[in-house]
């Protein structure tokens, strides 16, 4: 585990000047790359009381729009959130869920119905965009493309009538972090789709905002690209110590870099956590769909007559689980990873005070390169998703399509959802 | 085999080139040939031309008149001077009226877009003479528009608007608008209202971002909506004659005179050189704006 980088580099005076973005000399890219491209695997704990650490608040934040059809669209529905220095935190969900519009709001191109936006301990109740200390890289870059890459990156400091040795040097500078070095003098449009992404990354990190906002920047890169500049993204993140507030729809890209993930829908937050924790604790049924493979089962939950929790399925057969204080006659969805059902060696059957087991019927194997996903289904048709590992090829590699397979599972990995009742 | 296809190729070129080349050596080339070389002739006495080679057509507007046969006059100088103010007054009204009206209408919805599209072609379909006489009857001392302001007792007595260059500009922007909503229209709605949006959000007041991002990349279409505006409305006859009547005289109505009334053949084509030159100066240096702007995208599809 590598420990966070201390709060203070992020608050501390130097952070903040031009010096920030500049490369170390001494240990140089690579280096900082490699630091970076360690997550922290375990978030620190948030304290709201300590609001001086939130360079970002989201308070009770609403907004409407009017349809063309002159419906009423509720885009963000009373949303709070705090942001950290130095946080990379994700908004993550399906399209219309108003992870753009909160996007928006905070950079003020949306003004909200209700609730308020803090940044730096300042309300940005009626100050317009311009004004705000954040910027943003927008989803298709929005580069000028009468203007070169140098003024595309410096235009910034343009506006700000920056000295013109200064804004070369810093323009410089900051083509230099995204490695684009030396392009000043080239045509956005003469650039691929990853340069111009490092352009409009450049351009919007070039004034030293403490908070960057990137809308869904990666999605017009292809998939070798994308994943590249995932790494870049988080490295360059840690190495200007600012915060990064991402949107994305994509559940991978959100674990892979997130420090936190606030996964939304309709309109509303539906969990924040961090990658693991909205992974494996998914606060609701839509969390569990929406980030990774999941099978869901809703029915009551029950003790059965050795004193475990245990939930029916349409078949007869039930789930056990070790989930202390349950509840008992309770309506419950419960989630089990397809990763989390095993297909065990002949012979080797496991531990059944250990393991449970459905009988399910095997509809479809598919090899997906290190693991197989196999596509089952109960007694009643309800599909199971499994991913199994088989690298001898003995297990998997004989079944045959419609034949009967016992999937087995640990007792502690099916999750029961909070508080969701059966939709 | 290579060369016979690129003979053929260019066979078919010529062929698709022809009909094309044919219509303008015949209608435009050969005409204004006519009207280079009578500029430099004599007029005959009951028109027509004498063919000597006589200077003094153009020394008559510019000052080296003989004296004896043809006088300097620099009233001619001063239709020119007055026409050229005027055309570039239409193409200031213009562009005033469309460029708000060309952001406005690319925002509406996509229904309310093309009825405004229309809207603005409607006047096509009625006569061009039809339209400027009831601007007459608008104008007049008793029309229209005295009659609605002294209804509403903002004035006393009747404003006399008509032969007014007033009156002759309101006419010449009324037909040549929609030639500057056109184009302008065209350059707004290619506009990527996310660099608007990206430009405040790297700190550009909204007039920074006018000036740095909207104008310069909606120019093409205010430099060509002018373009065609300002070259009909320096030649244009008929609005003057109708609204302008004897006291407002542009070159248009002035060469309409030479060639009609007077039958001074070759002076009517000296003038009408002086309004191709003018016209031809402001061409070039659109076209050479165009072509720098061309320049650099060529630059940006090679690189």
């Amino acid at each position: 585990m590598i420990p966070r980088r201390p709060m203070a580099a992020a608050i501390e005076p130097g952070a903040d000047s031009e010096d920030a973005f500049a490369p170390d000399p001494v240990r140089g890219r690579i280096s900082v790359h490699m630091a970076g491209a360690c997550k922290p695997a375990i978030d620190i704990q948030m304290t709201d009381s300590d609001s001086i650490d939130h360079f970002l608040e989201i308070r009770d934040a609403s907004k409407t729009f009017v349809t063309p059809e002159g419906e009423l669209f509720r885009a963000l529905e009373n949303i709070s959130l705090p942001v950290r220095n130095n946080e990379f935190v994700t908004l993550l969900g399906p399209s219309g869920c108003g992870k753009t519009t909160l996007l928006r709001t905070i950079s003020g191109l949306e003004e909200l119905d209700r609730g308020e936006i803090m940044i730096d301990g300042r309300s940005m109740i009626g100050i317009p965009p311009h004004r705000r200390p954040v910027n943003t890289v927008f989803q298709n870059y929005a580069l000028f493309p009468h203007l070169s890459v140098g003024d595309n990156v410096g235009y910034s400091l343009d506006v700000a009538h920056v000295a013109r040795t200064e804004r070369d040097r810093r323009v410089g500078e900051a083509l230099d972090l995204v490695g684009l070095a030396g392009m000043e003098r080239r045509r956005p449009r003469q650039l691929s789709g990853g340069q111009q992404q490092r352009v409009a990354l450049a351009r919007a990190i070039i004034s030293n905002p403490k908070l960057l906002l990137l809308d869904e920047p990666l999605s017009a890169l292809d998939r070798g690209l994308r994943q590249a500049m995932q790494i870049e993204l988080k490295n360059i993140q840690s190495e200007l110590g600012i915060s990064f507030v991402f949107v994305t729809h994509d559940q991978e890209e959100a674990l892979t870099m997130s420090d936190r993930i606030v996964v939304m829908s309709g309109g509303q937050i539906e969990q924040v956590g961090t990658p693991t924790e909205v992974y494996d604790r998914p606060s609701t049924a839509f969390v569990a769909e929406f980030i990774g493979e999941s099978n869901i089962f809703r029915g009551v939950l029950r003790t059965n007559a050795d004193g475990e929790s245990e939930l029916a399925l349409g078949d007869d057969q039930t789930v056990r689980l070790r989930a202390d204080g349950a509840g008992e006659n309770r309506e419950s969805t419960l989630l089990i990873r397809p990763e989390n059902l095993l297909v065990p060696e002949p012979g080797d059957e496991p531990d059944p005070a250990q393991y449970g087991a459905l009988d399910v019927t095997l509809r479809q194997a598919v090899f997906l390169g290190t693991d197989f996903q196999l596509i089952c289904t109960l007694g009643d048709g309800t599909t199971l998703k499994a991913i199994v590992r088989d690298t001898a090829r003995q297990t998997v590699s004989s079944l045959r399509r419609g034949d009967r397979v016992r999937l087995h599972y640990w007792l502690d990995s099916p999750y029961l959802i909070p508080g969701t009742p059966a939709r | 085999m290579s060369t016979s296809k690129r003979m053929r190729s260019r066979f078919e070129l010529a062929l698709l080139l022809g009909p094309t080349s044919l219509f303008l050596a015949v209608f435009f080339i050969a005409p204004l040939s006519i009207m280079v070389v009578y500029s430099f002739l004599e007029a005959g006495l009951y028109g027509g031309v004498e063919w000597t080679f006589y200077h003094y057509n153009f020394g008559r507007i510019l000052g080296w008149a003989d004296g004896t046969h043809e006088y300097f006059n620099p009233a001619y100088l001063w239709i020119f001077w007055r026409s050229v103010r005027m055309a570039l007054t239409t193409v200031v009204i213009c562009l005033v009226l469309c460029y708000p009206t060309a952001f406005w209408v690319s925002r509406l919805p996509d229904r309310w877009k093309t009825f405004f599209l229309f809207l603005i072609t409607l006047p096509f379909f009625a006569s061009l003479i039809v339209r400027l006489f009831a601007w007459v009857l608008i104008l007049r001392p008793s029309g229209f528009l005295n009659t609605v302001l002294e209804g509403l007792h903002l004035i006393s007595e009747p404003i006399d608007l008509m032969y007014t260059e007033a009156a002759v500009i309101i006419g010449l922007v009324y037909i040549l608008v929609p030639f500057m909503f056109l184009p302008i229209y065209a350059s707004v709605e290619k506009l990527n209202m996310s660099l608007v949006d990206a430009s405040g959000d790297l700190g550009a007041t909204k007039f920074q971002t006018f000036r740095r991002i909207i104008l310069p990349l909606t120019l093409p279409g205010v430099i060509g909506g002018s373009i065609i505006v300002f070259i009909p409305s320096l030649g244009n006859f008929v609005v003057p004659d109708l609204l302008g009547g004897a006291k407002v005289l542009m070159i248009g109505s002035l060469i309409e005179q030479q060639f009609l009334g007077a039958r001074n053949w070759p002076f009517g084509a000296a003038l009408s050189m002086m309004v191709m030159g003018t016209v031809l100066v402001f061409l070039f240096f659109y076209v050479r704006a165009l072509s720098r702007a061309e320049a650099l995208e060529e630059g940006a599809k090679n690189g």
